[in-house]
């Protein structure tokens, strides 16, 4: 294997990608787009939830009854306490709540403590170490501990952004990889260089090699303007700067690379089958749909933020590298390309 | 030098080339003639080391094909026009050139001046920083003759060069192809022009499959239709053609179009006694000349008339 003959192939066809206006645009306006718009929308909830949190609320207590031990449904209550309690469908004002369970009920001016509070309406109330789903409403509250449901919130946020992120990888391998094997074969310049003696490693490195570095380079630099604009956005809220978390790390540094190489070198295979380069971008297209999934799942809460899933799929992903390059490598050859590739 | 030995090659079984034996020597220009389908890209394409052959084997100045490390080596030594131009239309003539240049090793104090000097003979050096897409067909197909050169191959292997070419720029191509041939190295042309078959080579194979006859084109007009001594004659009487027919070494002694003709095996030997002849049966002679066969003669005789 010598790399400075990939690394004329590559050049090469960098200075093609380079004077192809559809393929400029691929690789500058849609990562543009997913780093720079997409951040801005996705950190208003967040931002929102945050400010909520940092709500000043003075609660005083006249408390005329306790209970224990008890569910309370469809009642009212006011300045009562109640401890380990299972309340359901119900309002209470000026109370508090302490391990116990809450749904789909309404609280105002109340003390939560050690709570799992879910799909409830929570109007200047002061929270302690409570468990919050989603589907809660805050309204002018004060968290102490942990925020449980914005941690939740930018998580989900963070790595759905993430995996639109990964998608730059995906993509504009679809449409340069395309251009570059297809269109090749469409325009018969394969054969001439076919017959240079670089051989067939050489030639394969040297095209992937070049949608490889143009694609990361975007990814990276999408990445980057994406953490600084989430950084800039709710840095000044939150206290800290969210991003890059490990999270992010693996995606960056892991999994965008192996979706990356996953996309080439499937287009390496789709370019031995078709004649067209827009068919060519279509069923690379396909590529996108396990990304959709995981991207779903997240949403769904269907997948832990937690890093371990991070690292099992990104490790599948450059798992099933291995077996497309050794794939890829069987079709590209000479023998292959001049004979079978129609 | 180019040797075949037994070369064959089939595509899902059918064959393609077959028992192809060819000796090509150094510093010729060599040409395969053939209908479509007579396997002769495939031929170039094994030589060329860019497809494996079935059957047999061959030897490009020495290196033996299909076998590493001698693929790469003859790789490095061939220059390849394939059927179509193939070039890399965005960037320019000039950038094209410099790209193969590269690829093939070529030093960079080299390179320029290579590539400046075929362009220019190929008049192409003005339109050097032009994308190829701006270019002509014919433009395209030179560009496609330097690139094949521009590495200053051993041996070229050229499919249809002057495909696609006006009378002009096919005139430009042959003079390069003339010019370069002086430079000693081996030529292989595929082509179904038999003018500039006949113009441009040392000897040719005409092939269908496997090669049906090897020869310089006179050798093989020679071989297959003979030689015909004409006759012209101020006013050609029927008593002509019996005073020939009295020779026992003159057969097919015929008048066609108003001129007496006679196949001959030796006619510089034989002629002068059939001038003399003549002479003496009162035959006034305007010119005695030899009947010209062309390659396509030789071609359509042996390849049998195929519609290409």
């Amino acid at each position: 294997m010598r790399w400075d003959r990939a690394w004329i192939v590559a050049r090469k066809d960098m200075a093609e990608f380079w004077r192809n206006k559809y393929i400029m645009m691929t690789i500058v306006l849609m990562p543009m787009f997913i780093s720079l718009v997409l951040p801005v929308v996705y950190v208003v909830p967040i931002n929102q939830l945050a400010r909520q949190s940092t709500s000043e609320v003075n609660l005083e207590f006249d408390i005329t009854a306790t209970y224990s031990n008890i569910t309370l449904t469809n009642a009212i209550m006011y300045d009562a306490l109640f401890e380990n309690v299972a309340i359901k469908n119900s309002i209470l004002n000026g109370c508090i709540v302490r391990n116990s369970t809450v749904e789909n009920s309404s609280f105002t001016e109340s003390h939560l403590e050690l709570s799992q509070v879910k799909d409830s309406m929570l109007f200047r109330c002061y929270m302690v170490d409570l468990t919050l789903d989603l589907g809660n409403t805050v309204r002018e509250s004060q968290y102490a501990g942990e925020n449980q449901e914005l941690e939740d919130l930018k998580a989900v946020l963070f790595n759905v952004l993430l995996i639109l992120l990964v998608m730059i990888p995906v993509m504009i391998p679809t449409v340069t990889a395309s251009y570059s094997f297809v269109g090749e074969k469409v325009n018969r310049s394969l054969e001439p260089l076919l017959a240079t003696p670089a051989t067939d490693l050489e030639l394969l490195a040297g095209k992937s090699g070049s949608i490889f570095l143009v694609s990361m380079a975007s990814t990276w630099v999408s990445f980057l303007l994406a953490t600084i604009v989430v950084d800039l956005l709710t840095g000044p809220v939150l206290g800290y700067y969210p991003l890059p978390n490990d999270y992010w790390i693996v995606g960056v540094l892991v999994l965008a690379p192996g979706m990356c190489a996953m996309s080439i070198l499937t287009n390496v295979i789709i370019s031995s089958k078709v004649n067209d380069v827009r068919v060519s971008q279509q069923i690379g297209g396909v590529l996108i749909l396990p990304i959709l999934m995981f991207f779903f799942f997240t949403l769904a809460g269907a997948l832990s933020t937690d890093i371990v899933p991070m690292f099992a799929f990104s490790f599948g992903v450059l798992a099933a590298d291995v077996v497309i390059l050794w794939i890829s490598l069987r079709v590209f050859n000479r023998e292959e390309i001049l004979v079978s590739w129609k | 030098m180019i040797e075949t030995s037994g070369l064959g090659r089939s595509f899902d079984g059918n064959v393609a080339v077959e028992d192809l034996n060819l000796k090509v020597k150094q510093g010729e220009v060599f040409g395969l003639l053939g209908p479509n389908g007579a396997g002769k890209t495939t031929t170039m394409r094994m030589l060329a080391c860019l497809i494996k052959q079935s059957t047999g084997t061959a030897f490009v100045n020495g290196y033996e094909i299909n076998k590493e490390p001698d693929s790469e080596k003859i790789r490095s030594i061939v220059g390849v026009l394939p059927e179509s131009p193939g070039l890399y239309e965005s960037l320019s003539s000039a950038k094209n050139l410099d790209f193969y240049a590269r690829l093939y090793g070529v030093p960079s104090g080299k390179r320029e001046e290579r590539i400046e000097s075929l362009l220019r003979m190929l008049e192409l050096w003005d339109r050097k920083d032009e994308p190829v897409a701006t270019f002509s067909k014919g433009m395209k197909q030179k560009i496609a003759i330097t690139r094949a050169f521009v590495h200053d191959p051993q041996v070229v292997f050229l499919d249809e060069p002057t495909a696609g070419l006006d009378p002009a720029a096919s005139l430009t191509v042959r003079e390069f192809l003339i010019a370069l041939k002086k430079e000693g190295r081996t030529v292989f042309i595929n082509s179904h022009h038999l003018d500039e078959v006949e113009r441009l080579c040392d000897r040719i194979a005409i092939m269908n499959r496997t090669a049906l006859a090897v020869g310089s084109p006179k050798e093989l007009a020679r071989r297959y239709w003979g030689r015909t001594t004409v006759f012209e004659f101020a006013e050609l009487l029927p008593g002509y053609a019996d005073v020939i027919r009295g020779f026992g070494f003159a057969s097919n002694v015929r008048v066609e179009e108003g001129r007496l003709m006679v196949d001959l095996d030796d006619p510089e030997a034989r002629n002068p006694a059939l001038v003399d002849a003549l002479s003496r049966a009162g035959a006034k002679i305007e010119y005695v000349t030899e009947l010209k066969r062309s390659l396509e003669d030789v071609y359509m005789r042996l390849v049998g008339g195929e519609k290409e």
